[in-house]
């Protein structure tokens, strides 16, 4: 076989590796944009918890001072009417979603992270010095055993070469499935997105029911707020009236009153609804911004062209 | 032709729209707006591929799940690959090893 046909024989074999090697740099989802959104779904989270926790917690506090003004008021206590009121079950299964969603964010940083391909091609590098050192060493004891051998100095570069283009394409394989992944996964995460903050699709025309579901959770714990501060109430009038035990009634007071301006300070967080969509807003955009890279044809077909120059003489050259 | 992740932000700024137009329209309007948008919020779920009827909640966290599992395939085959070539280097340096024995002999 000529050296021209040898070349043009393996170019197509070549042009596909190359290729597929090339456009695994020209798009991929980056370790930086995963990050983004792994944040932004982690905030997400977070803040849609600390509502949900206040709510709960909130429940818990109530029980405990209306007993107390009751106890004090020396009425009979009951904590069966209070253990009616109940967190929104909508708010528990919509941080349920992102919940979820926090754990695929946290896949694609992992996936996406540069010291994994760092690795593979430490590896790769690792690879083609064992092999030339295996070249080199053989040829040596082949030598010492009266064979002739002759010397091939471009072994290594053309191994090194090799493994390059094989790590480039386990990496481009990746990305392309990750890829796959992440165009799949975008319009559910635009849904969750609505589900999140207006709740499941109603039926039919119930418009109003929409939008309502994160004011309906705000309402409660104002609910819960005025609640707290009408028993606040019942404990300072128990304070000014009665003339037993004034300074554990007091002290009752004070906790209490700081308990209201907790609860106050944990409701305006909450009900700050444009924060929660601006955090899954942000969490929606991130995620879009995985497939933003656009896969430049030309610029890698220069590629290739170039890398095959290279491929090249070392391929003419390793031939007998 | 737009991929399904660009249509379902395209639906998503329409169901926006439609929910501030809501708002501001005069109630004569609203139904109408309405019903709009719960066509689009369908069609956003068409594209989501929720089934029919089904718990859109329960889908959603079995859909984030199950993908979080096939990015965590991709990472395993990726360390697959890279103990392979590992293991093809040990196996030439032993390779090296006996063929400078072999030299010495």
């Amino acid at each position: 076989m000529s050296r021209q046909s040898f070349y043009f024989s393996t170019k197509p074999f070549l042009g596909v590796f190359a290729l597929s090697a090339l456009t695994a740099c020209s798009f991929s989802p980056t370790s930086e944009q995963a990050q983004k959104f792994g944040g932004a779904t982690a905030l997400s989270l977070g803040s849609l918890r600390d509502a949900g926790a206040a709510g709960n917690e909130m429940r818990l506090q109530i029980a405990i001072h209306q007993e107390a003004c009751r106890y004090l008021a020396g009425a009979p206590a009951s904590l069966a009417v209070l253990s009616k009121e109940r967190a929104s079950p909508p708010l528990e299964a919509r941080i349920d979603i992102l919940d979820h969603l926090v754990d695929y964010a946290n896949s694609l940083v992992a996936a996406t992270n540069p010291t994994l391909t760092a690795r593979l091609e430490t590896s790769a590098s690792a690879l083609a010095s064992s092999v030339a050192k295996f070249t080199d060493t053989a040829g040596e004891a082949l030598t010492a055993s009266g064979t002739p051998v002759t010397s091939n100095p471009a072994i290594a570069p053309a191994v090194k070469l090799i493994s390059s283009v094989l790590v480039d394409l386990v990496e481009y394989e990746t990305r392309t499935r990750l890829r796959t992944i992440i165009e799949d996964m975008h319009p559910k995460i635009v849904l969750a997105r609505r589900v999140i903050i207006f709740g499941p699709r109603p039926v039919g025309d119930q418009f109003e029911v929409i939008g309502g579901r994160l004011q309906d959770a705000h309402e409660y714990l104002v609910r819960l707020s005025q609640r707290t501060k009408a028993a606040r109430a019942c404990v300072l009038r128990h304070v000014r009236n009665s003339n037993s035990d004034k300074i554990g009634a007091y002290r009752l007071f004070v906790e209490m009153d700081e308990a209201s301006r907790q609860l106050d300070a944990r409701i305006s967080l909450f009900s700050d609804r444009t924060r929660l969509q601006r955090l899954l807003d942000a969490v929606v955009e991130s995620h879009f911004a995985l497939l933003s890279d656009e896969v430049d044809f030309v610029q890698s077909m220069q590629k290739i062209q170039k890398i095959l120059a290279e491929i090249h003489p070392i391929i003419v050259a390793s031939k007998p | 032709m737009l991929s399904s992740a660009e249509l379902a932000n395209k639906l998503e700024a329409a169901i926006v729209s439609l929910e501030s137009a809501y708002a501001t329209a005069k109630k004569s309007d609203k139904s109408r707006i309405a019903r709009l948008r719960n066509v689009f919020w369908a069609q956003l779920e068409k594209l989501a591929g929720v089934p029919v009827g089904a718990d859109v909640i329960h889908y959603l966290t079995a859909e984030f799940s199950g993908a979080a599992n096939r990015v965590q395939k991709i990472i395993e085959d990726r360390d697959k690959f890279n103990s392979s070539i590992t293991t093809a280097a040990e196996l030439f340096n032993t390779l090296s090893a006996v063929a400078a024995i072999l030299a010495v002999l």
